[in-house]
């Protein structure tokens, strides 16, 4: 096929220059530095107007002798001009090779409701390519975010398939409502429910992960108040704008990618084996006084007789199973997928089809997503623009068990080492011979993990549909007037069968369905009037409004005595809800079907946005949005966020002369934001009814269950933020220092109340938090040439505090089970602990530090204090790509310093000896009088340690370690090979290759499954028999044509 | 020129409409919002019989075991953190079970506020289903403020002008929280509010609280105030009510069920939380959960208890409350074989012998009417299969003779029902030298910890831990 592009541009050439008897050829490619080429670049020629660029970067130019000055152009490059000479008959080739703009003042940045020339943000926005997203193949996009920008911190997921990173922008402002940035799909906000699946097998579910990586063009971090201010309403926590992918005018481009790879745990266990094992319980027991051989979990009791005890040891040391292993493998990772961008004259169209496969090292579990996404554009005239775009998507998590709940967490707590998951069950005949031995999962003594993981079956599925629209109408070329919609359709079921042999009582296989929906409705419309627009200095309005609402709803059941999973039986699930089980004999047993709660809630708003731009160096801008959320009373109901903003390009100024500093610009902004990200019933003062299934004596009831809030209000979060932008020596290095300061006052907490008012909770506006820090970007051409070598690099210091609770103490907010708290004065997450000093060497006994500050021996939870929070102070993300010829090399850091981790299951693998296995940390412990250990003389009996009789939880900083860390995030190595028309890029990449840490557990970046959106905010360094990180190689191959 | 306003008036139009969007008014339609919930009388009565169904959750075997616990009848828990810290009087703010029966004491009292604040908006209500309610509503907040005293303070005459911290004592709506009121004041609350209730319930009120039921429990009080009279005198006008009578086995296995009956109600049960079968409605998890026998149960008693019990009329033959019991001397233990005849059953809260009981040692501290109380006691005595005159009663018995005997048969009668703990306080409290597993009766610890919910809002003022062993 002839490109369209190609007869277009010579027609266009010949009708400008039309003289065809005396002139010449000029014909070249236009490159980025990587020798990549750039379709639809402009080659514009002095006197005349441009052409593009074909598909492979190509252009050809017949014209007449003379001479010309080729300007070739490309958004986000430098623009290059060349002299030419064109003589008669002759064909010149002149390759053109651009620089990617430091500075990229013309770059168009996708902001809030529009678009904005670089040069005139007044806000600090940081924009990541799909270049960038695609490099560090994750299953989930935002885990690509990872030291990408400067005061994005994202927390990988663990290494369980479809687990959910945590992005926090500029710090955490949030108590109870959530503390994640606003996702915004193609201008339409969507469903970010991560506790839709609450917390079951120890993990949430990642509401991302149906989003494909490959169909996103580029993605913008709004961080300041200049920027989020026109998402007022949620943009406290910061917005992600995520632009889609379209087609191309006027021809086909065709993209192919195809990976596989392997993953496997970032670390192991060091659990001890049987004979470590018995060895430190019997050194415990001797420590406590006992004689003999120690009593054994599972195999005997503390009352057995000396005899039994020592059978039960004998027993043990027969078996020596290393549960990690039984748990784990190497996974495999398939990904395929591929991208038409297509166009005419009035229309483009984007379309995406993409499958991966993504197994986690934990047997068993995988994350599949098959997913499809059109994005059609059409401009009937001049005038009109209508962009449709659809998705939809199937995420299927072949779940496990993990964490508290079994599985690889079960291998390093409660699965002791001299258990075997399985016995031997003999059958004899009449006269005592052996007829068959049969292999069974040991389930009589204990809740035998093997068992579980393999004899149930469990995955969660999520239906996702997302499907936009937008219609542009531009009456005047000052006015553009955009009407938009959006529905989120997300279906989440979840799916579990239990085979009948884990009833040991009864027998019973059971079949458990649950099926959750939300759907998110957005309407709205603006309109902009470029009410001034000259060469120097414009005026620009934008008013808008906007509506969301949302509704969840969904029912589950129990079926009895189920063959199978309850989605082989859809007959039954489509007509069940509602109908008595009677109905279903023969078929199984409906034990319970209950119906998941309604929930709604909706938001309106209004908005308006001035930009002015002063003979294009000054540039001022104010936004005000008043939002409206049923979240709140009548009272209380809308919150007014205004921002105003100014930036000055100092470089643009006459005076300015500098042959170092080739762009200056200053920016400030303050702003007010809001966060109503609470539960949508919180201000109702509710009761139920006998409708909930309860009565007392047969007679109906009706009783408070909630003591609502009428006074509910916004949260608020005013920032100020102050930046310089620098572009030194040409541009070669760009540099970006930016000052936040960020007071969030009105903080929603869902207090505990005290037991005596009857509730258990109620929500409250009653904190503030603060939020104070510096980001520096520098973005380096260090080599140019043959050998071309760019760094990135990105910082963030952030001072995070919690400035008041009000009237309420620390224990009154709280990380579910986590043990951090809401301390005044302290950061949010928080560790409030007692804390400890060292090992008394005399005695081996743990020594503390009392609330006065005195070394104690004694265990007292009124001395707990602040010890330590999970939030870094400092994160950083480094970034080096080299390219020589077509081969390329890149490799990217990431670092967090100063946050602690709270290893809460140590509590158990290296405190009192109990039920689970341990750790070969304690091998550093007392053993004799004079010994400088670690951790104290061993022992089965918690008073040992101070603890009140019956109260294991040694809530201690002897677990609370330092969670720095630089780590290897990603390297890929790759070679492009130039065809006729396109390229073929192949591409071997490592992730997550190596970390340095002082942290003696598993992984210092950690994410584990979290109760509620509270417990997501305040125990992110948390750790509780959590899943490692995952350590993957991927080999590619992507293909454009 | 025209577009443009065309355009712009389009565009306010939409702005103008959107934040009018019904979206904003939303609904929690499978709740019923706090303004629309109580509107007629059967509201009212729904909300009381929620006040019912708390108490019964409450006294589903919570409070009881807790209280036995507490006592010297139990061995050391098997293996429940937060049973054995209750045992070893350590609990703190975070002994998780203690803390959840804390909080359940006030479910009911938040039930009794709200529908006590309600009455002025209801139409259609008589004055006398109103003053029912009302009497209803009292009495189940002084039992829930009485047994929360008892448990998470220590006892009436513990300090002289009984000035020591008691409860909260929230009788009426309010945001913020109430300070914790004197162990007098919450006496003087729970006498208030009784007398009330005594005044406007009914003598019979199907298995809801009557008159008979809010003068046992007020009797109860006086008892422990050790105000002997007006405790005898309640405790007579109940037995005397002819409402009530002993329930009389028809074999020696029966029992095993006294007092226990599902399906109807007990004769000798003057309040009660009822299970109902038809349902499936449970109200006795916590008996059945911790103390059956037919494993290695949780809770067992102790050997000491064992020999107790056989001081008189050893073995089922002459006692048979004996087969409540089954020894297992090797183990060290025995086990309480009450709860294990049925799944779930009715438990009583105050019931007939308990009443009989108590006049009994108040006759006996008054050392008046004393022959009464010895018919009384024998009359028990008779009724659990003692008939050989060595084990019961003569005419001639002293007034201590009786006192011991009645304190023998509460202790008997009321076993695995949590009330023999505050007996002893009582006689600790009377200057009696009472000793509760190797700690006098009046330790710290035995005042168990507040849920640590109730530091939530500074300045609550919380129990001294431990100090008990």
């Amino acid at each position: 096929m002839i490109p369209i592009q190609r007869i277009a541009s010579t027609a266009f050439a010949l009708a400008l220059f039309g003289t065809a008897w005396a002139q010449g050829t000029v014909k070249g490619k236009i490159t980025d530095e990587q020798g990549t080429p750039l379709p639809s670049a402009t080659v514009a020629v002095s006197g005349g107007n441009g052409i593009f660029t074909d598909f492979d970067g190509t252009f050809e130019l017949q014209l007449a002798e003379g001479e010309y000055t080729l300007s070739c152009s490309y958004i986000g490059y430098l623009t290059k001009t060349k002299k030419v000479s064109v003589k008669n008959g002759e064909t010149m080739t002149k390759n053109i090779r651009l620089s990617e703009d430091a500075v990229m003042l013309n770059e168009s940045v996708v902001v809030g409701y529009g678009v904005q020339r670089k040069k005139e943000v007044t806000g600090s926005i940081a924009t990541i390519d799909s270049k960038e997203i695609t490099a560090v193949q994750t299953p989930s996009f935002e885990a690509a975010l990872q030291g990408q920008a400067a005061g994005v911190q994202v927390t990988q997921g663990s290494g369980m398939a479809g687990s959910a990173s945590i992005v926090r922008i500029r710090g955490l402002s949030s108590i109870s409502a959530g503390g994640d940035p606003l996702y915004v799909v193609d201008g339409i906000p969507i469903t970010q429910d991560y506790f839709a699946g609450g917390n079951s097998g120890a993990m949430n579910r990642n509401p991302l992960a149906s989003l494909n990586p490959n169909d996103i063009k580029e993605i913008q971090v709004l961080k300041d108040a200049a920027a989020t201010g026109i998402y007022g309403s949620r943009g406290a926590n910061g917005v992600i704008l995520i632009t889609t992918k379209r087609g191309v005018k006027n021809g086909i481009q065709v993209s192919y990618g195809s990976s596989i790879g392997y993953g496997e745990s970032t670390a192991r266990p060091n659990m001890m084996t049987t004979e470590e094992y018995l060895t430190i319980r019997q050194e415990a027991w001797e420590n406590d006084g006992g004689t003999g051989y120690v009593w054994l979990p599972l195999l005997s009791t503390p009352g057995s007789s000396p005899d039994a005890r020592r059978r039960a040891h004998e027993q043990a040391l027969e078996t020596n199973t290393n549960w990690f292993d039984l748990f784990t493998r190497r996974a495999q990772k398939t990904q395929q997928n591929i991208g038409l961008r297509s166009g005419g004259e009035k229309w483009s169209m984007y379309n995406g089809v993409s499958y991966d496969k993504n197994e986690s090292y934990a047997i068993g579990n995988s994350y599949t997503r098959l997913s499809a996404r059109t994005n059609f554009d059409w401009t009937p005239n001049d005038k009109l623009k209508v962009l449709l775009s659809g998705s939809t998507s199937e995420g299927r998590n072949q779940r496990v068990r993990g964490g508290w709940s079994g599985g690889i967490g079960a291998s390093m707590s409660t699965a002791l080492p001299y258990m075997s998951p399985f016995v031997l069950d003999s059958t004899f005949d009449a006269n005592g011979n052996l007829t068959n031995t049969e292999r069974n999962y040991e389930l009589n003594r204990w809740f035998n993990p093997m068992a579980y993981q393999d004899l149930i079956q469990w995955r969660e599925t999520e239906r996702r549909q997302i499907a936009t629209g937008q219609i542009v109408y531009s009456p005047h070329s000052r006015v553009d007037v955009v009407v938009n919609g959006g529905y989120d359709n997300s279906r989440l079921e979840n799916d579990s069968h239990e085979d009948a042999y884990l009833d040991r009582t009864n027998g019973f296989s059971y079949a458990n369905w649950s099926e959750y929906n939300a759907r998110n409705y957005n309407l709205g419309g603006n309109a902009t009037f470029r009410v001034l627009d000259n060469d120097s200095t414009s005026l620009s309005l934008m008013i808008g409004a906007e509506a969301q609402k949302f509704e969840s709803d969904g029912f589950g059941f129990n079926l009895r005595d189920s063959e199978g999973p309850a989605y082989d039986i859809t007959t039954l699930r489509d007509s069940l809800f509602g109908l008595h089980d009677s109905l279903y004999d023969g078929v199984s047993s409906v034990t319970n079907a209950y119906p998941i709660q309604y929930r709604t809630d909706g938001f309106a708003s209004t908005f308006a946005r001035m930009n002015f731009s002063l003979l294009d160096k000054y540039f001022f801008q104010a936004t005000a949005r008043v939002d409206g959320s049923s979240r709140f009373g009548e009272n209380n109901r809308f919150g007014f966020f205004p921002s105003a903003s100014i930036g000055w390009v100092a470089s643009d100024e006459d005076w300015f002369n500098s042959e170092t500093i080739s762009f200056l610009k200053f920016r400030t902004s303050w702003g007010r934001t809001g966060n109503a990200n609470i539960d949508g019933f919180s201000r109702f003062a509710l009761y139920v009814d006998q409708s909930q299934g309860v009565t007392y004596a047969g007679d109906t009831l009706v009783f408070p269950t909630q003591p609502g809030n009428p006074d509910l209000r916004w949260e608020t979060v005013r920032t100020v933020d102050a930046s310089v932008e620098m572009g030194l020596w040409s541009d070669r290095v760009s540099v970006e220092l930016g000052f936040y300061d960020k007071l969030a006052s009105d903080v929603l907490m869902n207090v505990e109340l005290p037991s005596h008012t009857g509730f258990n909770n109620r929500s409250v506006n009653a904190g503030e938090v603060l939020n104070r820090g510096v980001e520096l970007g520098v973005t380096s051409n260090n080599l140019s040439g043959p050998v071309l070598w760019k760094t990135t690099l990105n910082y963030a210091y952030n001072h995070n505090e919690l400035v008041s609770t009000g009237a309420f103490t620390e224990d009154a907010i709280s990380g579910g089970t986590n043990d951090s708290r809401a301390v005044t004065g302290a950061p949010l997450t928080t560790y409030f602990l007692v804390p400890f000093s060292h090992v008394d060497p005399e005695s081996g006994l743990p020594v503390y530090i009392d609330i006065d500050g005195n070394e104690t021996f004694e265990y007292n939870l009124e001395d707990r204090r602040a010890v330590g929070d999970g939030l870094p102070d400092h994160v950083a993300g480094l970034r080096n790509e080299f390219s020589w010829g077509n081969w390329s090399f890149s490799s990217q850091f990431t670092a967090a310093f100063g946050a602690k981790i709270w290893d809460s299951s140590a509590k158990r693998q290296l405190g009192v000896v109990t039920d689970w296995n341990m750790r070969t940390d304690l091998f550093d412990r007392w053993r004799q009088p004079g010994d400088i250990s670690s951790f104290p003389r061993l022992t089965l009996d918690e008073t040992t340690y101070g603890l009140p009789a019956g109260f294991p939880w040694w809530n201690t900083s002897l677990f609370m370690y330092d969670a720095s860390y630089v780590r290897l995030r990603n390297a890929s190595l790759s070679y492009r090979v130039p065809m006729e028309r396109g390229d073929v890029t192949f591409r071997v990449a490592g992730n997550n290759l190596f970390v340095l840490t002082n942290f003696i557990g598993l992984d210092p970046e950690l994410t584990r499954d979290f109760e509620n959106r509270q417990d997501r905010n305040f125990s992110g360094g948390a750790n509780y028999l959590t899943a490692p990180q995952e350590r993957s190689v991927i080999f590619s191959i992507a293909a454009n044509f | 020129m025209k577009h443009i306003q065309h355009t712009f008036t389009a565009l306010l139009g939409l702005v103008l409409l959107l934040p009018a969007c019904r979206w904003l008014e939303v609904n929690p339609d499978q709740y019923i919002l706090a303004e629309d919930a109580l509107e007629t009388p059967e509201d009212m009565q729904a909300l009381l019989v929620s006040c019912y169904d708390v108490l019964a959750n409450l006294y589903d075997g919570d409070v009881q075991l807790m209280n036995e616990l507490r006592g010297d009848n139990t061995n050391e828990p098997l293996s429940n953190n937060d049973f054995k810290a209750i045992y070893n009087r350590e609990t703190i703010r975070w002994t998780s079970y203690v803390g959840g029966v804390n909080r359940d004491f006030f479910y009911p009292v938040l039930r009794v506020n709200s529908l006590l604040s309600s009455f002025d908006l209801i139409e259609g209500l008589s004055n006398e289903d109103r003053n029912r309610m009302e009497a209803e509503a009292l009495f189940i907040r002084a039992f829930c403020f009485w047994g929360a005293v008892k448990m998470f303070a220590q006892p009436y005459g513990y300090t002289a002008d009984n000035s020591h911290p008691g409860i909260p004592l929230p009788t009426f709506l309010r945001d913020a929280p109430f300070p914790r009121a004197s162990v007098a004041e919450a006496y003087g609350q729970i006498e208030a509010d009784l007398n009330v209730a005594i005044a406007g319930l009914p003598a019979t009120n199907g298995v809801y609280a009557t008159s008979h039921a809010a003068k046992a429990l007020l009797s109860q009080v006086h008892f422990l105030k050790q105000e002997w009279q007006q405790s005898a005198d309640l405790a007579t006008e109940v037995i005397e009510s002819g409402e009530y009578a002993l329930e009389q086995p028809e074999s020696d296995s029966a029992f095993v069920v006294m007092r226990l009956p599902i399906g109807s109600s007990s004769s000798e049960t003057i309040f009660g939380a009822y299970s109902t079968l038809s349902t499936n409605d449970n109200r006795t998890d916590q008996f059945v959960q911790w103390w059956q026998p037919t494993a290695n149960p949780e809770i067992s008693l102790t050997t000491d208890f064992w020999n107790w019990f056989q001081q008189i009329a050893p073995g089922a033959n002459e006692d048979h409350r004996a087969l409540w019991l089954a020894n297992q001397p090797t183990e060290g233990k025995a086990l309480l074989t009450r709860f294990n005849e049925h799944s779930f059953f009715n438990v009583p809260l105050i019931h007939l012998t308990q009443m009989m009981l108590i006049r009994a040692e108040c006759q006996g501290e008054m050392e008046s009417g004393l022959g009464q109380a010895i018919d009384d006691l024998n009359t028990i005595r008779n009724r659990a299969g003692i008939t050989s005159a060595v084990y019961l009663l003569g005419t001639d018995a002293t007034s201590e003779d009786v006192i011991a005997a009645a304190r023998h048969e509460y202790r008997k009668e009321t076993l695995g029902m949590g009330l023999w703990v505050e007996q002893l306080q009582r006689r600790g409290t009377m200057g009696e030298d009472i000793v509760i597993r190797n700690a006098p009766w009046d330790c710290p610890g035995m005042a168990l910890q507040f849920s640590a919910s109730e530091g939530n809002v500074a300045g609550f003022e919380f129990n001294e831990v431990g100090g008990c062993n």
